[in-house]
Order: C-alpha cells, then sequence, then structure tokens
C-alpha cells in the first residue's frame, strides 16, 4: 500500500517537473529570451559570476601549465616543420610576383585591424566561462553593461570574427559564436567580390550560400563581414574549397573561421550597433544578398 | 541525516555546472567535445537518492545550467529530471553489477543527449544543424563512461544509503 502511494506521489511529481519545464521553455520561446525568463538569467549569471570568475582564475594557468609542457614536446617536429613551410612560402613567392602581390593582399586582409573610430568605440574583455554544454555554443565575458557593452555588439580577437553579444548583465555578457547554427552573418568574398551568407554549423566550418555569384569561387579567398549586422570589413575565414555556380542556385561551399575557437581568452567588443555607422541603407536579408 | 543526501546531491550539482562551463567546457574537452559532467553528477547521485529527490536535484541542475547557459530555460530541466526518473527506475537492475551501472550511465548519457537534441530541435533550436550532433553524443557518453569509473565511487562515498531517511533521503 505504501509503495503503491509512493509510486503514485513519485509519478505525480515526475509529471508536475516536466509540466513545468514545457511551460518554462514555452514562456523562454514566447518571451524571445526576455521577460520573466531573461531576468531569471539575469540573476542567476549575477549571482554565479564571481564563482565563476574565481574558478577560472584557479584553473586557467593550470591549463596553460600543462598546455605548456605538451607543446614543449612537440615542439622540435613543429619547428622543423614550420621550417620548411616557410622555405616553401619564400620560394613560391620568390617564383611568382603575382602571387606574392595577391598573397600581401591577403595578408593585409587576414591582418586587418580595426579602423580607429571603431578601435576607440571598444573594449577589451576576458572570457571567464563557457557553454553549458556540447550544443550551447558561447562563451561568458567577464565584462557587461557596466562597461557599455549591448546586445547585439560584434565581438572580435586579433584573428577575426568571433560572434555578437547575445545577453547581457551588469558584469558580464554572454557572446553568441559565429559557429552557432543560430547564426548566419552576411560576407563578401576578396577578391572575387561576391557577397553571400555565412552560416554557422556547430563546430565544423562555415556554410557559404550565394544566389548571387555569377562565375567560380577559390580556394582560400578571405571571406569578410559585408555590412550589415557587422561593421564592414572584419575577417570572418577563408573559402574551405573550390565551388562553381549550379544553375538557379548559385554558389555553396564552406568557409574555415579565422578564428580559433577552442583557445578564445582576450576579445574585443565593438561598441557597433545594427542601424549605427556603416549600414547600408537596405541591409542585405540572409538569402538575398545582393552583389554589389 | 533527513535531507543530508538531497543536500549533498544539489551541492554536487551545483559544483557540477560551474565545473561543465568553466573547465570541461573550455579545458577539458578533447577532440572539441566535453563529458556532460552535469548529467552524470545527476545520475551518480540519483543511485543514492529517492525517486523524488533525484527527480528534484535533476530538474534544480537541470534549470541552472539553462540559467547559466543560452540554451532555452527549462530544457535541461526537463532532460535532466527524465534522467533521474529513469536513473532510479534501472538502478535495481544494475546494483552491485559495476560493468552493468557503467553501462547504464554511458546508455543515459546518449538518451539524455538525443532527448535534448530532439526537443531543442521542436523548441526552434537548432541542434541537429550541428554537423557534429552525433559526434557530440557519442564521444560525450564515452567521456561520460570514463569519468564514471571515478565519479560513480566518489559520489557514494559520500551519499550513503540510509533507510531510515525516508523518501528524502
Amino acid at each position: 500500500m505504501l509503495t503503491n502511494q509512493r509510486f503514485a506521489r513519485s509519478t505525480a511529481l515526475f509529471i508536475s517537473l516536466i509540466t513545468l519545464s514545457f511551460l518554462l521553455m514555452t514562456f523562454d520561446v514566447r518571451n524571445e529570451g526576455g521577460g520573466v525568463t531573461g531576468t531569471l538569467r539575469d540573476g542567476a549569471r549575477s549571482l554565479f559570476d564571481p564563482v565563476q570568475s574565481a574558478v577560472t582564475a584557479v584553473v586557467r594557468p593550470v591549463a596553460d601549465a600543462v598546455d605548456a609542457l605538451v607543446n614543449l614536446a612537440g615542439l622540435r617536429s613543429e619547428n622543423d616543420r614550420l621550417r620548411e613551410q616557410l622555405d616553401d612560402a619564400t620560394r613560391i613567392l620568390t617564383e611568382t610576383e603575382s602571387i606574392r602581390a595577391e598573397n600581401e593582399v591577403l595578408r593585409q586582409l587576414l591582418q586587418l585591424e580595426l579602423p580607429d573610430e571603431l578601435l576607440s568605440q571598444s573594449v577589451v574583455a576576458r572570457v571567464q566561462a563557457g557553454g553549458s554544454s556540447n550544443f550551447d555554443l558561447s562563451i561568458v565575458l567577464d565584462k557587461g553593461a557596466d562597461e557599455g557593452i549591448a546586445i547585439g555588439q560584434p565581438v572580435v580577437n586579433l584573428q577575426g570574427l568571433v560572434g555578437h553579444i547575445d545577453t547581457v548583465t551588469s558584469n558580464s555578457s554572454t557572446v553568441k559564436l559565429l559557429i552557432d547554427p543560430d547564426h548566419a552573418v552576411a560576407v563578401r568574398l576578396t577578391p572575387s567580390d561576391y557577397v553571400g551568407t555565412a552560416e554557422g554549423r556547430g563546430s565544423s566550418d562555415l556554410k557559404f550560400v550565394s544566389s548571387q555569384a555569377g562565375g567560380p569561387v577559390a580556394e582560400g579567398e578571405v571571406a569578410v563581414t559585408f555590412p550589415n549586422r557587422y561593421p564592414a570589413g572584419l575577417v570572418v575565414g577563408t573559402v574551405g574549397r573550390a565551388a562553381d555556380p549550379s544553375a538557379g542556385s548559385g554558389i555553396q561551399t564552406t568557409v574555415v573561421p579565422a578564428v580559433d575557437f577552442e583557445r578564445l581568452d582576450f576579445v574585443r567588443v565593438v561598441f557597433f550597433l545594427p542601424g549605427s555607422g556603416d549600414e547600408p541603407a537596405e541591409a542585405p536579408a540572409d538569402e538575398s544578398v545582393e552583389t554589389p | 541525516m533527513k535531507f543530508r543526501n538531497l543536500n549533498i546531491g544539489l551541492v554536487l550539482g551545483v559544483v557540477a555546472v560551474v565545473l561543465q562551463t568553466t573547465v570541461f567546457d573550455r579545458y577539458l574537452d578533447p577532440l572539441g567535445v566535453a563529458p556532460d559532467f552535469v548529467l552524470l553528477a545527476v545520475v551518480a547521485a540519483s543511485y543514492h537518492l529517492s525517486e523524488e529527490a533525484a527527480m528534484l536535484l535533476g530538474f534544480s541542475a537541470g534549470l541552472l545550467t539553462d540559467l547559466l547557459g543560452s540554451t532555452l530555460l527549462g530544457l535541461w530541466a526537463l532532460v535532466l529530471t527524465v534522467a533521474a526518473y529513469l536513473t532510479v527506475r534501472v538502478r535495481f537492475r544494475v546494483e552491485g553489477n559495476p560493468f552493468l551501472t557503467l553501462a547504464s550511465v554511458f546508455v543515459l548519457t546518449i538518451l539524455g543527449e538525443l532527448l535534448f537534441a530532439v526537443l531543442g530541435t521542436l523548441f526552434g533550436q537548432q541542434v541537429f544543424s550541428d554537423v557534429n550532433a552525433f559526434k557530440k553524443v557519442l564521444l560525450a557518453a564515452v567521456y561520460n563512461l570514463l569519468l564514471a569509473v571515478l565519479v560513480l565511487p566518489l559520489v557514494g562515498r559520500f551519499m550513503q544509503k540510509d533507510p531510515a531517511a525516508g523518501v528524502w533521503a
């Protein structure tokens, strides 16, 4: 009898918790992350920010030390390999002047620095936590609204575009990474000048789609942001494989992100919001970007 | 003594969520995939809790995961509640057999991750757009299996079975 009562009680609790979970999910979808659920998130994050910062501060030096040890073992072979690559690159550069000129352009694009006006309106932040699971492609920064950070602002590092600010509390913020499947960015390829969208596909290369491209795209072309959600010219990555336009469907290929998302530490949040600065009058939609 | 195990379970849940977001996701993710440490902690604790306490722990740990992450609020709460419920249901069949216990951790991790992916997709999250979705599910289960060898005995040391403690043990 007692067992039956206990079973009924636990079943009732199970159903209640499942129902509550479904209600929370529905509220969150309806409020688009804002409202009561947004307030709950802000509260929890404010509470756990110091804990996460403290744990990261303890773990980071240990992880760095382990990293250094692991790297030391392979340093000699890595050095030899890089020396060979450098020799090859030098030989190729001296052989063909045109390739060298093109390489210089690509190098400049890859080492692209932010324009002065954007650099002065930005803040450097440090990653204090990662996503909550393998499917949560986000990072938490140690700076928030108190430093001027707002939802939608682009986040970059020395390698290129990292993502954009998704949520903000007073002293922390969450960045939705470029590789998140919910993320798409309008890009322009250089030198072919085709415009399309680079869509996240999880921890893998981005998918580049352009319905406007009329010619082939070469492997290694550099993808930079097309002014829309982000300021123009931020490096997104390089084309992973050459592609030819297929009849009626434009071009589809991959873009290898410039940023190493596994090793993010310091990033720069740019105080640029969609609708400010150099955004075009008619921003291109994801699939309807136009070739300039 | 009455709430001892539940309290330990809740502390374990909070520690697991903090470790998941700060250590596992950032530094201990071989091949780009981290173990699902929160799920492992919930399963490990559920082997020593009453049905109700296990489900409350699963829900609380899941809710905290949702709050600190950028996934839909309630998604991990539901998944971990189900994982805790299933753990309590299977533990009598696997008790005393270490291989079956480890196998149950492996299967529960896969089921939990798949449930997350399916429900997430139903609620508009692009989980299956991740080209590595199945690799993530499988590797997370393998890592949890390896970690379970350490975590299960450790949790068992802290949380002892006490029939006199009632349903909230």
